[in-house]
């Protein structure tokens, strides 16, 4: 039972003969949060999508553990099986809505489609659980019916966790979640989130430039600059001992309230 | 260090934790976990939560972690607000804008609730007035009798002579010039 989920070996993504990121290796257990913090253009976000499979890596492995237990690599699955774990056992949840839900279409058929996406065809069934999921991220139930355009930012970022979660997943990847949040927003989704996570044991991969929300939400932490991972450790031994001299300039860069 | 928030340049530091022993200094980030979740408590002095949880959920949460039901962690957590004297009005909101007595207590039922063989205290009392600090000498007197190792820092001469069995003096240790 104690073995990893996901496995990342070596990966590396270049643009031409840019860096995107370089020779990141990491293992990522059941129920573990890992956050990568580093600036922006640092390549967390190239590393995400690698590792998402929403990029095609230059170099390297990205192993998943099934559900039946069997180890695959995403890269040599199919088309079709690698769009199917992304519906079912994974979920993206982008930094802007827009770009994780249909904006045209209500709140509820956001949620429900996932479901009818893993083959669920009783109508009732999924606006139910539809209408569980939006009372779960705190969206009124009678806001189902509304499309996300009408929403708020931390309404629509609610709503595309729920999107994300409904279908059960076991890993997460999250690409700056809180971000372009304002701070009371953030808080309450900062919560949620912890919630969630600790409620349905998932696994993570956190995205953040934001430190205070790497210490809040990981158990465990990445460090990147230049494409390259330079620390790697405890959330709270890198934050309060930083190694890297880049790291210890991050860490007295966090403004004091 | 002993927590493993310090990484440690030389030594090692070995635990008893589920019935093998561990080394602190060179463990991986996943075994810290687990002897923080199962052995080894800690008592801060500082208080970091997430903004926004209530007072009574930030100390019921190392129990849920455990998998503890979210009722019987609330009472137990309930119990030990009540015996530190923490005002029940303040029970369901969140710690932030407490005064440091109050965020203290909230940080010393956090630590006490769990039943980790190994409980590490950071000044506990430092900011508590004198009855909340005779009902801290009595909590750590009653874990020491359910055989709970602790190890402590103490400013308060009263407190370190009413709890301690043993002591070190730190003031020769100069970590600066014996790196």
């Amino acid at each position: 039972m104690d073995e990893p989920l996901l496995r990342v070996a070596h990966l590396s993504k270049s643009y031409g003969p840019r860096v995107g990121c370089a020779d990141v290796s990491f293992d990522l257990w059941p129920g573990e949060v890992l956050a990568v913090v580093g600036e922006s253009g640092s390549g967390k976000t190239t590393m995400l999508n690698a590792v998402s499979t929403r990029l095609e890596p230059t170099a390297g492995t990205v192993s998943y553990r099934m559900r039946d237990g069997a180890w695959r690599d995403v890269f040599a699955m199919s088309e079709a099986e690698r769009r199917f774990l992304m519906r079912t056992d994974w979920g993206f949840v982008h930094q802007n809505p827009a770009d994780g839900l249909r904006m045209s279409v209500s709140a509820g058929a956001n949620v429900g489609e996932r479901l009818m996406a893993v083959g669920d065809r009783h109508y009732g069934n999924i606006r139910a659980s539809a209408i569980d999921w939006l009372g779960r991220v705190e969206i009124a139930e009678d806001r189902i019916d509304d499309q996300p355009r009408a929403f708020s930012g931390g309404m629509r970022q609610r709503l595309q966790i729920a999107r994300n979660l409904v279908t059960r997943p076991r890993l997460i990847f999250m690409d700056e979640p809180t971000g372009g949040l304002d701070v009371s927003v953030q808080a309450r989704l900062l919560d949620l989130l912890r919630g969630l996570v600790s409620d349905m044991g998932l696994a993570a991969i956190v995205v953040t430039h934001d430190l205070a929300v790497a210490r809040l939400l990981s158990h465990r932490m990445m460090v990147m600059k230049d494409g390259r991972v330079i620390e790697h450790g405890l959330t709270d031994r890198v934050l309060d001992d930083p190694r890297a001299p880049y790291t210890q300039l991050l860490v007295s860069s966090i403004l004091q309230v | 260090m002993l927590y493993g928030n310090y990484a440690v340049d030389a030594g090692s530091i070995r635990l008893a934790h589920q019935g093998a022993t561990i080394d602190l200094a060179t463990a991986t980030p996943r075994e810290i976990l687990a002897v923080r979740r199962d052995t080894l408590g800690y008592v801060s002095q500082f208080l970091r939560v997430v903004p926004r949880v209530a007072a009574l959920d930030v100390v019921a949460e190392p129990l849920t972690a455990r998998g503890v039901s979210n009722d019987e962690a609330r009472e137990k957590a309930a119990a030990l607000l009540a015996r530190l004297n923490l005002p029940e009005r303040l029970w369901h909101l969140p710690p932030a804008t407490f005064s440091g007595g109050e965020q203290q207590r909230v940080n010393i039922a956090r630590g006490f609730i769990t039943d980790h063989p190994v409980l590490l205290l950071d000044e506990p009392t430092a900011s508590l007035d004198a009855a909340n600090r005779t009902v801290v000498i009595d909590m750590i007197a009653q874990k020491k009798r359910q055989g709970v190792a602790m190890l402590g820092i103490f400013h308060d001469t009263d407190v370190r002579d009413a709890v301690a069995d043993r002591l070190i003096d730190v003031t020769s240790f100069a970590p600066r010039q014996a790196a």
